[in-house]
């Protein structure tokens, strides 16, 4: 009896000390995750980059050099939308993930609460 | 912090909590909190067993908070600091199996069902469960144990007290242990070796995974596909294997390399294969992919494939050149790695010269190079191709030490391991750099350590690669003797003198001399960088100088044919020390590439005076430390052979002091001193050979003996024919006679009993007086040569 007692003290000192703590830092690494996996620093650094470095060397004519300045508008203008779509994406993971995570933080306190609320609950009717 | 732990502590507890939970009830834990949250969730919105529902979602609280508290806590059990026992830092599943009263009996049965100890008995090839009944149970003699963990995680790197250390200590502690190890040529340092090995493997395992980019890191650089098609990318290798688990054994280099590369210089590595110039780049492309360089964050290392470059030819290359180096310029973000890079450069059919393309691009710093060379090859370059050479920023990657290499070899034994199925034990390791050191010169440490492994996995027993395994292989390859004689073979070599005199008349000494030097060798006792055993015999022409090297190569090397014979007088021009080094396959008369081919053998090196004094030094350098280096650099080794130089000089002295003394005893050294003093022979070259002995001239008996060593061999040659032949007393005696010059001593006798006993022979064959089963004997009369 005395053994559970003290693993169960044991593990609401630990709920509402480190693991909450750590709960807490999970917030900032599960964000930190999802822009490094989207790479968001770099596509904004990059953002009207040409798409792949597709760009045509301006030739001497006028004509030339108008149709290579197109040429490079339209890769970059492919890149932007490109990057652009994927950082819309970024920003909804994000949010996903600083809302999961702020929930997690949020029930984390009120888990063992629940479980005696529902346990009384379900008892009494 | 005390030499005891508490099995009682909370830390401990929550370990043997935490282990009876473990992955499986933790992940059916969740599902269950998962589950029950919908089912109550939808019950209470259906408003159908509503108490239910509540017991349920309760029930999923309590799930949800053990499954969390086991994954944030429980499976780690942090130490507890600051620590005041050793339970505070002990692994959690180790501190789990840990029962009061703590006897080196329990703690061993504890230890051994993790990972960590079983991987150092499994490399030290220990059975756990045979010492478990040899250790004490007495909880007082752990005392001992903790005070030599206490000693282990003091030189830890990382404070924790794992299965592995506590194996260890007490493996070190353990008079059966010790002598399971002193068995196995163990020393108690060499066993802590394999701690470091595992404690390497579990930092590899505990380091953060590098992070290598996200989705868009490479949407700002340039597409390659024709690189993709004649290239390998080092980079994507190293991002799919998760970044490499292994020591870096020129890590200092890296910046180096990177800040050269960065300002657009071509970088040669340059150092002997084997050295880890692939290993280095792919540490490059790691460190590269981690965006340690700024300016060249996320770069792609693409390693050009040449023989599939160099199937083309003309200006088909130069077309393909042309396009490699484009698309790398234009990706902007590509390093071109340019393995053997010699072979760029190598003039051959088809060929065109790859510098014209290459020097601008170094020049104008378009492309980013590494290419790699062996030194032979970048002296190659530098001496035919100046300006290419001076274009490189040059990096020196060296051997690396002996504790290095071990390590690099451990790292690498993982991985072979996982992907032969089967266990590499730490003595086959140790048998590896030892054997690949004596044997594999033309390579370089770690690269021929590694190889000489891979080459005995087809030689490991079961899934155990032992010492056995290396040393086999090594036999296989090589054609050398490296394991310990067997019983035949050792009996054998006991008897080796009796052996030898069954084809060589007396010369007991001589004999005796090089039989010893083979038993030294054989048994490990002789210096392993030296010859087995050098001899100059000096002695008349036909007393069985020749004989005696060619018996040794028959009796103990297998073969008369394991005999490399050099007639030195062939060598008497300066200029004939190239066609000695020689390692081209069409000079046959090159005594590396001979010794190359067999290096288990004997080396004969007949009428040694007649050599030139060039060549004479170059054998200094062969006695000495057992090999000789080929015109490219490369050593030979004769650490395998027997190197016997036989000459006539001082033959009229030892045919005198044999008349007038009878014997040859303590006559070596005034013939020697002799011999250096009439310039013939050099101090320097006397005094290297182990031995120098004396053949004295053969009396009659003697040569009646030699007579009837050919004549047995004659009676071979007839066995097929169910033939023997024998000679009268009258008959030997004649042959005796004649088969004796002066000054040619028994050399004639052979072409007598040619001419003589084998003509009789033939004539009678032929005529049908010998049927099978009938003996020939011939008597005076009969051995009438047909010449004469």
């Amino acid at each position: 009896m005395g053994y559970n007692t003290d693993m169960i003290i044991e593990m609401l000192r630990w709920w509402y000390g480190t693991g909450w703590l750590q709960a807490t830092h999970r917030v900032g690494t599960w964000t930190k995750g999802v822009e490094r996996a989207f790479s968001i620093t770099l596509l904004l650094q990059t953002l009207f980059a040409p798409w792949r470095r597709i760009i045509s060397a301006p030739g001497r004519s006028f004509d030339d050099k108008i149709r290579a300045a197109l040429d490079n508008f339209v890769s970059r203008c492919v890149g932007f939308f490109v990057r652009i779509g994927v950082l819309i994406a970024a920003c909804l993971a994000l949010l996903g993930a600083l809302i999961g995570s702020l929930i997690i933080v949020g029930i984390w306190p009120l888990l063992p609460v629940g479980a005696i609320f529902f346990l009384i609950r379900g008892i009494i009717g | 912090m005390r030499d005891e732990i508490d099995t009682k502590s909370l830390r401990a507890r929550r370990a043997r909590l935490g282990n009876r939970i473990g992955s499986v009830g933790a992940a059916a834990m969740l599902i269950i909190a998962i589950s029950l949250v919908f089912v109550g969730v939808y019950l209470l919105w259906a408003g159908e067993a509503t108490r239910l529902a509540y017991l349920g979602l309760s029930v999923a609280c309590i799930c949800a908070m053990l499954y969390f508290w086991y994954r944030y806590d429980l499976r780690q059990v942090p130490p507890h600091l600051p620590t005041a026992r050793l339970d505070d830092i002990m692994e959690p599943g180790l501190l789990a199996d840990m029962r009061a009263p703590v006897t080196p009996r329990t703690a061993w049965e504890a230890a051994i069902k993790q990972p960590e100890a079983r991987f150092i008995c499994n490399h030290l090839l220990m059975d756990p469960k045979s010492l478990t009944s040899s250790l004490s149970n007495n909880e007082q003699d752990m005392a001992v144990v903790w005070r030599q963990v206490h000693a282990l995680v003091d030189t830890s790197k990382t404070p924790k007290l794992h299965s592995g250390l506590l194996a260890m200590s007490i493996i070190l502690t353990s008079p059966v242990a010790q002598s399971f190890l002193t068995q196995n040529k163990l020393r108690p340092e060499e066993a802590g070796e394999v701690l470091n090995w595992l404690e390497r493997q579990l930092g590899y395992l505990e380091a953060p995974k590098p992070f290598f980019g996200g989705i868009g890191r490479d949407w700002a650089a340039g597409f390659t596909p024709t690189l993709e098609h004649f290239g390998q990318n080092i980079s994507r290798t190293v991002e799919l294997s998760g970044g490499a688990e292994h020591f870096l054994a020129h890590r200092d280099l890296l910046d180096g390399v990177a800040s050269s590369l960065s300002r657009g210089n071509g970088v040669a590595m340059i150092g002997a294969d084997g050295t880890g110039k692939t290993t280095f780049v792919y540490g490059l492309a790691e460190r590269l992919l981690e965006g340690a360089h700024p300016s060249l964050r996320y770069y792609q290392v693409v390693s050009l494939n040449a023989s599939l470059i160099l199937s083309y030819s003309g200006q088909q290359l130069e077309k393909l050149m042309l396009t490699l180096f484009g698309e790398a310029v234009a990706a902007g973000n590509i390093i071109l790695y340019l393995d053997e890079a010699q072979l760029f450069f190598n003039s051959g059919v088809g060929s065109f010269d790859m510098s014209q393309i290459l020097l601008p691009v170094l020049k104008n710093h378009n492309v980013k190079i590494i290419a790699s060379f062996t030194p032979t090859d970048w002296q190659m370059l530098q001496a035919q191709r100046s300006a290419v050479a001076n274009s490189f920023a040059t990096v020196a990657i060296n051997e690396p030490n002996e504790l290095d290499t071990y390590k690099i070899v451990e790292d690498a034994v993982i991985n072979l391991e996982h992907r032969y199925r089967l266990l590499i034990s730490y003595e086959a390791v140790r048998e590896a750099y030892r054997l690949s050191g004596q044997y594999m010169q033309e390579q370089a440490y770690p690269g021929k350590a590694i190889n000489l492994i891979e080459q005995a996995v087809p030689y490991a027993s079961g899934n155990t690669m032992t010492a056995d395994a290396i040393q086999m292989a090594v036999e296989k390859t090589k054609g050398v003797k490296v394991s310990a004689a067997a019983a035949p073979e050792a009996e054998m070599l006991l008897h080796l003198e009796d052996s030898i005199h069954e084809r060589m008349i007396n010369q007991k000494r001589a004999v005796n001399v090089v039989a010893s030097a083979l038993r030294r060798g054989r048994a490990g006792v002789a210096n392993p960088k030296r010859p087995v055993g050098s001899f100059l015999f000096l002695g008349p022409t036909g007393v069985g100088k020749t004989e005696l090297a060619r018996s040794l190569a028959a009796v103990y090397f297998g073969n008369e044919a394991q005999m490399i014979r050099l007639d030195m007088s062939e060598y008497q021009r300066p200029e004939d020390v190239t066609r000695l080094l020689a390692t081209g396959g069409q000079n046959d008369k090159s005594l590396l590439l001979a010794i190359r081919q067999q290096p288990f053998s004997v080396v004969l090196l007949d009428e040694i005076e007649k050599a030139h004094p060039n060549i004479l030094n170059l054998l200094l350098q062969m006695l000495d430390e057992g090999q000789l280096t080929d015109e490219q650099g490369r050593p030979a080794s004769f650490r395998s052979s027997i190197i016997i130089a036989t000459s006539n000089a001082g033959a009229v002295d030892i045919v005198n002091h044999v008349k007038e003394a009878g014997n040859l005893d303590n006559f070596e050294r005034p013939l020697i001193d002799k011999l250096i003093g009439a310039g013939q022979f050099k101090p320097e070259l006397v005094n290297r050979f182990d031995e120098v002995v004396l053949f004295r001239p053969l009396n009659e008996d003697e040569l009646s003996q030699v007579a009837q060593v050919m004549l047995k061999g004659v009676n071979q040659t007839l066995s097929a024919q169910q033939i023997q032949v024998q000679l009268t007393e009258a008959a030997l005696k004649q042959i005796v006679h004649q088969g004796y010059d002066p000054e040619f001593g028994a050399r004639p006798m052979r072409r007598i009993i040619q001419k003589t006993v084998e003509n009789a022979v033939a004539v009678k064959i032929l005529r049908q007086e010998a049927q099978p089963g009938s003996t020939i004997v011939l008597d005076v009369a009969d051995l009438t040569p047909v010449d004469q």
